[in-house]
């Protein structure tokens, strides 16, 4: 089964779990990603990805905590045409032609969250952190040659953001949220530190029971 | 007033969760960006130098003034999927490069006058009809050639269906680095054209791939 199918086929059953999971103190969540490269992520890729989504739940364990997880999907990808150049000692190499790069993310955390504010604010700010990993695959494409990897990497995910009640069952949710993967593996271009980073900013929803 | 408001909230609600499933389906089916690329997005152009060469003392060249195809078999001089329509054109283009650069072209190269540097374009036609799930793609080097040099490693193309792939060799040999009757051949500079074959615009691209080989070399400029 590909990627994309066994994608597909976790993104169906993440969908009837966070619909089937609102509870009193259950938070189901489903966001619009977007996400921008830093460090050596943009190296590889600078440009913004409007390509990502996310499934979250969290569960109140008191009036200000949630623990919960997510998984979620980030696509970047680019067309460059710059020269590339690898100079080693002795030999110089210059390779010219049009680059696809793309980068996919999976992140997959638990997490757990503080809420600032009474529980039936209309707004309720939070902060966080993600724990888990994130399976990443990068691709490269010049003329007809390919070459893909991907590595699971360990990550860390801090995150700020708020709930803004739309009804009693229904907030919206924006979040900003540094995602970091430790280095894992090699990079697709064989460079051994293949630390990981990107900003997202995302806006969702976040249903609840009464 | 409060079932009235629930109500409608309710459906408020429904419409605005299957707005934004919409929204994220459309998001997702363009998980891979078409570019929309031509033929001439396939062109590969790849050089590599030998940095310990002094290239400002090579300045004179001769032109090998035919292109070989490589067959796999020394009686065969000619690829069944490359044609020579294009000969001439790949020649006359290494030639005025080399020239713009700087060299001098012996054309009649003897014993009493030999060229720094002779050039010589070797052609390579492929067909592609399998996965190749990585190591080195076919067209990658040839045997019988001693470089000093190596071509650089490419991961095999991943594809099923057929097509048909053409890759040119620009071999720039140092003459005096060289011991020709022991078959020890020095390259301290090459180029590497890879591209579609059969797909338009061939003139055109093999033109701009060599130039741009040339281009992206400006070590090889005499001063």
């Amino acid at each position: 089964m590909g990627i994309k199918m066994k994608m597909k086929y976790l993104t169906i059953i993440l969908l009837f779990l966070s619909v089937n999971l609102f509870a009193q103190d259950f938070l189901g969540i489903l966001s619009y990603n977007t996400a921008m490269p830093v460090s050596k992520s943009a190296d590889y890729i600078s440009e913004v990805s409007w390509k990502g989504f996310s499934f979250e739940g969290r569960t109140f364990s008191s009036r200000h905590w949630t623990f919960g997880g997510m998984f979620g999907w980030n696509i970047f990808d680019t067309k460059i045409t710059d020269l590339i150049v690898i100079d080693d000692e002795t030999t110089g190499t210059a390779v010219k032609g049009t680059q696809i790069r793309y980068t996919n993310s999976f992140p997959m955390m638990v997490n757990g969250h503080f809420y600032i504010g009474k529980k039936r604010s209309t707004l309720r700010p939070y902060f966080g952190v993600g724990i888990g990993t994130y399976y990443i695959i990068q691709r490269f494409e010049i003329g007809v040659f390919q070459r893909e990897v991907s590595n699971w990497h360990f990550g860390l995910a801090p995150e700020v953001g708020f709930l803004l009640a739309l009804s009693r069952s229904t907030s919206l949710i924006v979040s900003a949220k540094l995602n970091y993967a430790f280095s894992s593996g090699k990079t697709v271009y064989g460079d051994t530190d293949n630390t990981q980073s990107y900003i997202g900013l995302n806006v969702g929803l976040a249903f609840s029971g009464y | 007033m409060k079932t009235n408001f629930l109500k409608k909230n309710k459906i408020w609600q429904k419409y605005l969760s299957i707005l934004f499933l919409f929204i994220l389906t459309i998001n997702l089916t363009s998980c891979y960006t078409d570019y929309g690329l031509t033929s001439a997005d396939y062109d590969v152009v790849v050089t590599q130098w030998d940095k310990t060469t002094d290239f400002d003392t090579l300045k004179t060249f001769s032109l090998v003034d035919s292109v070989f195809h490589i067959t796999g078999d020394k009686d065969e001089p000619d690829s069944e999927l490359l044609d020579r329509t294009y000969d001439r054109l790949i020649i006359s283009t290494i030639r005025t490069n080399m020239k713009e650069l700087g060299y001098a072209e012996i054309a009649d190269p003897s014993d009493q006058n030999e060229p720094d540097v002779v050039v010589t374009i070797h052609a390579l036609g492929t067909q592609i009809d399998q996965y190749y799930a990585g190591g080195y793609y076919p067209g990658w080097g040839y045997p019988g050639w001693g470089y000093g040099g190596y071509y650089p490693y490419y991961p095999g193309y991943v594809g099923k269906s057929t097509y048909y792939v053409g890759t040119l060799y620009i071999d720039y040999f140092d003459v005096d680095a060289s011991d020709i009757p022991n078959d020890i051949l020095v390259s301290p500079w090459y180029a590497t054209i890879n591209g579609l074959l059969n797909s338009g615009a061939t003139e055109s691209r093999l033109t701009n791939s060599i130039n741009q080989a040339f281009d992206q070399s400006p070590y090889l400029k005499i001063n």
